[in-house]
């Protein structure tokens, strides 16, 4: 009986371990979902942000913080780096850009340097999503 | 006085040499390629890119010779002989590069920004069309020439979408994130999103990072979506069957084409520098090309089409 008692605790505190390891490997802030649509009307919003805001990209995804740079290159590209509050202090670099055939095209990270996660935005059929992804497959060494 | 303001001139001269930075040798290995990567060693402003989650980074110059440039240069540029791609030095191609198939990549001595590692890149940022640099940081490769394009190509391959080449064992286990190649006394061969360094480096198919069943096949992943590079095809001046096209020099010309297809033909004429001095398309016929240049310089004239392309020296 107590082995076996020896055994259930042994295994429980192995699983506890487990899901508390697994737990600490995931950004506390970083929207637990992952995939979440956005508007393309949503991302124009933080281009014509300005100084400190609140904008509510999606219905579970509210994003504040404080545009950090502004930059337009040439006539069909400009770059935004916003510093996010909510948000772990986490770094949305988003960019929006026209291709050849006139598509404007949106492309954006939303991460912490080093940290194992981050949101990746992405298209699929015209729709916008920011994607949970593990950190080494957005930057990598 | 002459003399004395010979003097003079050649003293400005000397003080106009040690004012300036080194000289940045513009080269270009396949110019009529639409997708460039640029190689930046003359130091750079990095602003509003996913790099700066603590601000600007001013990134000094590599402080390379020419001829340390030209080697790097050279050596990164064979890895990329198999595909329709130009690897640059002159910041003016990659500036009219389409937006969406470029990439450039800042050699700099120190990273400390990002912490130690030869180099960091964005995975497939070569298609983002947002100029997010990659980086190499020379001091961690100890300056050696040899390392440094070898990381180079490693952290292009990055930005072109391409993971690490791994090894796992026999269950599934990775034993090294970074492939050394075959551990093998035999083998000399490494793979370029490995270890490149201590080997013969190259591209090749082999487990990625991403897990133990996804085999990555380095050089279709380059030249397929959504990179959409392609390869290169041969140069072709004479065909077994035809001649597709032949130059002709003339004195008081840059050169002509004798386009014998009557296919879609461009061309671009480049000095000996790889700065572009003229570019057009050809039609069937004696195409006369002109640009402006010195005396007894050296012009590269390229073209490129349907059925090939090809290049010729042209003496002035």
């Amino acid at each position: 009986m107590n082995t076996l008692k020896t055994i259930f605790c042994g295994c429980s505190l192995l699983i506890s371990l487990a899901i508390s390891a697994q737990e600490k490997s995931f950004p506390e802030n970083i929207p637990q979902h992952n995939k979440i649509e956005v508007s393309t009307e949503a991302l124009e919003k933080l281009f014509h942000a300005s100084g400190s805001f609140s904008i509510r990209l999606a219905p579970s995804f509210t994003l504040t913080g404080s545009i950090q740079n502004r930059i337009a290159t040439g006539a069909s590209v400009v770059r935004l780096l916003i510093k996010t509050e909510n948000l772990q202090g986490a770094t949305l670099s988003l960019s929006r850009s026209v291709t050849p055939d006139g598509t404007v095209q949106y492309t954006g990270h939303l991460l912490k340097l080093h940290d194992a996660e981050g949101m990746l935005l992405t298209e699929k059929d015209k729709h916008y999503y920011f994607i949970r992804t593990e950190q080494r497959y957005l930057v990598s060494e | 006085m002459k003399k004395r303001i010979n003097y003079i001139m050649l003293f400005m001269l000397l003080l106009a040499g040690i004012a300036l930075p080194a000289q940045i040798p513009l080269l270009n290995s396949y110019a009529p390629a639409a997708a460039t990567v640029y190689l930046d060693f003359d130091g750079a402003t990095v602003e509003g890119t996913l790099w700066n989650e603590k601000g600007k980074i001013v990134a000094e110059p590599a402080g390379f010779s020419p001829a340390t440039i030209t080697w790097i240069y050279k050596k990164i540029a064979a890895h990329f002989t198999l595909f329709n791609l130009n690897v640059t030095t002159d910041p003016a191609m990659y500036e009219r590069a389409p937006l969406h198939q470029r990439i450039r990549i800042i050699f700099t001595p120190e990273g400390n920004w990002w912490g130690p590692a030869p180099g960091v890149s964005a995975i497939g940022s070569f298609v983002w069309g947002d100029d997010t640099p990659a980086w190499v940081f020379t001091n961690s490769l100890s300056g050696n020439p040899s390392f440094i394009a070898e990381a180079a190509t490693h952290q292009i391959g990055h930005t072109l979408g391409l993971q690490h080449q791994s090894l796992y064992d026999s269950y599934g286990i990775m034993i090294s994130e970074l492939s050394g190649g075959e551990n093998n006394i035999l083998s000399n061969e490494a793979p370029l999103m490995g270890i490149p360094f201590y080997k013969t480096a190259d591209w090749s198919t082999g487990t990625s990072s991403a897990g133990p069943g996804d085999f990555q096949d380095d050089t279709a992943l380059i030249a397929g979506a959504p990179n959409d590079i392609g390869y290169r095809k041969n140069a072709v001046l004479h065909s077994p069957d035809k001649i597709i096209a032949a130059v002709k020099i003339e004195k008081q010309q840059a050169g002509s084409i004798d386009l014998s297809s009557s296919g879609d033909y461009a061309y671009r004429l480049f000095d000996i520098s790889g700065r572009l001095l003229t570019q057009g398309n050809l039609r069937k016929g004696w195409n006369q090309i002109q640009a402006e240049s010195l005396p007894n310089t050296v012009l590269v004239l390229q073209w490129y089409g349907e059925s090939g392309s090809g290049s010729q020296k042209i003496i002035r």
